[in-house]
Order: structure tokens, then C-alpha cells, then sequence
């Protein structure tokens, strides 16, 4: 008796610690966006401030989003075509790939070693394909241009997304699939009609991974743009340090600008988000 | 032979049926992830420049025995090493700690949660410029803090001092990779069965006991597949180090990513890039083969 009176007060005491630790590492992680966000809202003259915004003002958010000479909207619609396009091609794309990996890598050889091609590339280190896709791009006449970033995102983000709905689509059971075809559904309709409806929470999984990696992408954007016509948001707002001697009040809206089309979506679905995460990595 | 054809017409059904649906995504792999592959492999054999396509000329290994040779590439590669091991070992720590932590009996889990997530989907390079506005020396929140609870008595040139700006560096990916590794961590504690901490338990096992024999080599594997995935992150850092450093101060903290860019972007040595490219490749190996074995068991 004496000795669970003991436990529990171990346990009490253990949760104690947690809520601190975590509340403390939690404040670490997100204060650079507070600060920044605090930062936003000063007045030119007050952002070396430090504390609550004394007069919170927005003209930096406007400053920035109709400055002449940075073109921010510009930018930020080029951000979006490219991201949209690229999550709508490689889901198509990729999507019915998965399912027939899914179906037939344990019957045909030639599947199974297409899943492994695609696992290797999955963890191949997008820094070492720079340079020739630069050199392939230049040859195609496909640098600085959205088409030549869609191309580069896609291939990029198609072997995560078909190893991620790979991973998803083993765990639906096949006697679902099977009852589609004693219906007499086709190939084609089986997965549109039976899995696809079925696999949903797997397919907000990729989407917004394959958003959320699009959409925050810098490397390959600093390299394949060089104009206001194909320029990405991450890639301006770098510029912005460098170009203008960093003037910290638009810099810290900007960030806020560029982060907050990141962030909305993956709130409401952040169930998948974690999911997403795992998939994959840790038997269920 | 009747039958062999009838083998062979299913086949085709099938094919025709199924297998066409894999042919787009590897069409497109193939022309935009294997062909550049193969085609750096070529050039790095190559002398390049990338103004002068006409003079492309034969080498051999020069390119390669020319990177091994230079002090450029020895020290990128030696603080790419610095900065990924050094910072991978205090992540996984702390990840573990969060973990562990999150993974407790305690209220507000999924608020929690949620704030954690956070830095996971916030463009790196935004997060390293929110971080660099920290940083600043002069007027910035860090040093204004360490100095206000008396920790320092000078303000630290975080950006512009060879060693701190590792640091800083370090810093700003230790916290936006934190979370992404602490609920893989999570991940791997909770699909841990409980009736072996019960077992653990009745044999009359503390609490540390059941936790380094018990808990630990169960979610080993996890920990390794974490720390593994989040190292190939940590070998190509670019966004957050060009944002914050540039590479500086002179080349304290000029990564691989940087030392490719530099020798193939502002010296055009398109050859000489495709080379350390391959080197790369061959550095990130292990990982590779880590990973496809590790997954593929999986699956």
C-alpha cells in the first residue's frame, strides 16, 4: 500500500517535469516566430525594440505586399502555380503507381524491383542531382522557367509519395478489392470506386507532404530561377537580406507572409501530418 | 503450346490492365532522376566550364584527384561532419527526452502536439531568417537575453565568429528538426506492447532498470531510423546556412551543398561539380543502403 501511495507520487511528480520540459523546449522552438511576428507589427523606427509592440501597425504587411520594387505578389503567385501544379501532377501520376506496386510486388519481379528502385531514391540525397539536372534543364532551354521547376519538384517528390501510399495502401485489406471485382468492376473503376475512397486519409498524407516539401523548396529554386517570372517565395525572400541590407521589418512580415500558407492546411490535418511521419518507419 | 500462349495472353492482360500504370512514373524518374545521375557520372570525368560547352575535353580522374587534394573540400567536408554529427547527437538526446516526456500520462498532449508540428512545416529558410533576427548581435533577443540573466558579460558575434557561427547554425536545425524526431520517437515508444513493462514490473525491475533494458533495445531500431533519416537531412543543409552565414565568416561554415554550389554555380566548373557530386553520392552511401534495407524488412 505504502509502496503505490509511493509510485504515484513519483508519477506526479515525473508529469511536473514534463509539463515544464516540454513547455520549455515548445517556447525554444516557436519564440524566433513570435519574436518575428512582434517584430511585424513595429514601426520601422521601433523594431530594435524589445517587448510588446508599443503601436501594432500593418504597414509593413502592405509595405511589403505592394512594395515597387519587390514583388512580392508576383512571387508569391508563382509559388502557388508551381506548388499546385506539382501536387496535382504527382498525386495522378503517382497515386496509381502505388496501388499497383501494392497489388503485385510480392507476385511479378519486375514490380518488386521497381519498389526498390523506388526506396533507393527516395533516400537519394537531392544535392548530388543538382549540377546535371542544371546541365539536362540548360539543354532542354528549361532553366528559369515554372516548367523547368515543376519538372525538377515532380521527380522529386514522386518517390516519397509512392513509397508513402505504398506503405498506406498494404494496410487496406484486399477482400474489399476482391468484392469489387465478383461485382464485375474493372481494373480502373476497382480503384477509383473501391480503393481510392478507402485510402483517403493516405492520400491527404501525400498531398501534404508533397505541398509542404514544394512549397518551402530552396535549394533547387535558388539555382533553376533567375527572373521575376519564375522566382519561388523562399528564394525572394532570401534576396531580400542580401539585396536590401535587410530592412527587419519587411524581412519579419515576409516570413510571416511565406509561412503562413504552410501552416493552415496542416492544422486542420494534423492527425495525417503525424501519421505521415511514421508511415513507413515503425510497425504497426 | 496451347497452354504456354494462354500463359502468355494473361500476361498481356494483366500488363495492359495494370502494369501501364507504373510506366508515367518511371518514364519520368528515368529521365529526371536516373539520366542526370548517370550523365554526372560522365561529366565528372570531364573538364566543363559551363560558358564554354564547345570545350568540353576528357580528363579522367584529374577532377576527382584535384578535389581530394584541395583544402576547399577537406574543409567543407570536415564541417559538414562538425555540424551534422554534432548537432544529430544533441537532437537525438533531447528528441528522446521529448519523447519520453510526451509520452507520459499528462493533460494538454494534443496542444502540445500541435505546437510541435509547428517548425516541421515552416519553410527552413524562413525559420533560419527568424533566427538570424535573433542573432543579430548588437540588437538581438539572444544576446539581450544571455546578457540581461548574467550569463555573458559581452555580446557574442554569433554570425560573425567562426566558432559560433557554427553554432548558430546548429542551433537554428537542432530546433527545426527536433520535433520531426521526437514523434518519430514517440512513434516507436507507443507501438512499444505494454505487457512487457508489466512483465518488467512484477519481476520488481526500477524504473531506470525497465527503461534501459526493457524500453531501450525495443526502440532501438526506431532510434537508429530516426537518427539516420534526420542525418541525411543534416548532410545537405543549404537554405538555413545560406541564409544565415553565407558560408562565413571566410569558410567556417562552408558545407558540401555550398562548396557544390561555389564550384559549379560562381566558378562554372560544371565538370569539377558533377565529381564532388559523385563524392557525395559515395559519402552518403552507407545511408542509402541503411535505408532501402531498413524499409524494405518493413514492407
Amino acid at each position: 500500500m505504502k509502496n503505490r501511495e509511493k509510485g504515484e507520487m513519483f508519477q506526479r511528480i515525473g508529469n511536473i517535469f514534463a509539463y515544464i520540459g516540454l513547455g520549455l523546449v515548445i517556447l525554444v522552438i516557436i519564440f524566433p516566430v513570435i519574436w518575428s511576428f512582434f517584430t511585424s507589427l513595429r514601426l520601422p523606427r521601433e523594431v530594435y525594440d524589445l517587448g510588446w509592440p508599443k503601436k501594432i501597425t500593418f504597414s509593413n504587411y502592405s509595405g511589403v505586399l505592394f512594395h515597387p520594387h519587390f514583388y512580392f505578389v508576383t512571387y508569391l503567385i508563382n509559388s502557388a502555380i508551381i506548388t499546385v501544379s506539382t501536387l496535382i501532377l504527382t498525386v495522378l501520376i503517382g497515386c496509381p503507381c502505388s496501388y499497383v506496386i501494392a497489388k503485385f510486388r510480392k507476385v511479378s519481379k519486375i514490380i518488386a524491383m521497381l519498389f526498390l528502385i523506388i526506396i533507393i531514391l527516395r533516400s537519394f540525397p537531392g544535392l548530388c542531382n543538382l549540377v546535371p539536372y542544371f546541365l539536362l534543364l540548360q539543354r532542354l532551354r528549361l532553366v528559369d522557367s515554372k516548367m523547368g521547376l515543376i519538372l525538377s519538384y515532380i521527380s522529386g517528390n514522386l518517390p516519397t509519395l509512392v513509397f508513402l501510399f505504398v506503405a498506406y495502401l498494404i494496410g487496406i485489406p484486399r477482400e474489399l478489392e476482391e468484392a469489387a471485382f465478383i461485382d464485375g468492376c474493372s481494373p480502373i473503376q476497382a480503384f477509383f470506386r473501391i480503393i481510392l475512397p478507402v485510402a483517403k486519409p493516405g492520400l491527404a498524407v501525400v498531398a501534404i507532404f508533397t505541398f509542404s516539401n514544394t512549397w518551402r523548396e530552396f535549394l533547387y529554386a535558388t539555382i533553376l530561377t533567375k527572373s521575376v517570372a519564375s522566382r519561388t517565395l523562399p528564394v525572394a525572400i532570401q534576396m531580400f537580406v542580401i539585396q536590401y541590407d535587410i530592412a527587419w521589418h519587411y524581412m519579419t512580415a515576409a516570413g510571416i507572409l511565406t509561412m503562413v500558407p504552410a501552416i493552415i492546411p496542416a492544422f486542420y490535418l494534423q492527425k495525417y501530418i503525424v501519421s505521415g511521419l511514421t508511415l513507413g518507419a515503425v510497425k504497426k | 503450346m496451347h497452354e504456354a500462349r494462354k500463359k502468355w495472353s494473361r500476361k498481356l492482360v494483366i500488363f495492359f490492365q495494370y502494369y501501364v500504370w507504373v510506366v508515367p512514373t518511371f518514364a519520368i524518374l528515368g529521365v529526371l532522376f536516373i539520366y542526370p545521375g548517370i550523365t554526372a557520372l560522365k561529366y565528372s570525368f570531364m573538364r566543363y566550364i559551363l560558358m564554354r560547352p564547345q570545350a568540353i575535353k576528357f580528363v579522367g580522374l584529374y577532377n576527382y584527384i584535384r578535389l581530394l587534394q584541395s583544402k576547399l573540400i577537406h574543409n567543407s567536408l570536415l564541417v559538414t561532419l562538425y555540424i551534422s554529427f554534432l548537432s544529430l547527437g544533441i537532437l537525438s538526446l533531447v528528441a528522446l527526452a521529448v519523447a519520453l516526456m510526451l509520452q507520459r500520462n499528462i493533460k494538454y498532449k494534443s496542444i502540445f502536439r500541435t505546437f510541435l508540428l509547428l517548425p516541421v512545416l515552416i519553410p527552413p529558410v524562413v525559420y533560419a531568417l527568424q533566427w538570424k533576427w535573433m542573432f543579430v548581435a548588437t540588437f538581438g533577443v539572444v544576446n539581450h537575453f544571455l546578457m540581461s540573466i548574467g550569463v555573458i558579460k559581452n555580446e557574442i558575434p554569433w554570425l560573425h565568429d567562426p566558432f559560433w557561427a557554427k553554432w548558430a547554425i546548429m542551433m537554428t536545425s537542432i530546433f527545426q528538426n527536433l520535433p520531426f524526431l521526437a514523434l518519430i520517437f514517440l512513434a516507436g515508444l507507443e507501438a512499444l506492447p505494454p505487457d512487457v513493462f508489466d512483465a518488467a514490473k512484477t519481476d520488481g525491475a526500477s524504473t531506470w532498470q525497465s527503461f534501459w533494458y526493457v524500453t531501450m533495445p525495443l526502440v532501438w531500431p526506431v532510434l537508429i531510423f530516426g537518427g539516420v533519416y534526420t542525418l541525411l537531412i543534416l548532410i545537405q543543409l543549404y537554405g538555413p546556412i545560406r541564409v544565415l552565414t553565407e558560408g562565413g565568416p571566410g569558410r567556417a561554415t562552408q558545407v558540401l551543398s555550398m562548396a557544390i554550389y561555389e564550384i559549379s554555380f560562381l566558378r562554372y566548373q560544371v565538370g569539377m561539380g558533377s565529381s564532388l557530386s559523385i563524392l557525395t553520392i559515395i559519402l552518403a552511401l552507407p545511408i542509402i543502403v541503411y535505408f532501402t534495407k531498413y524499409t524494405g524488412s518493413r514492407l
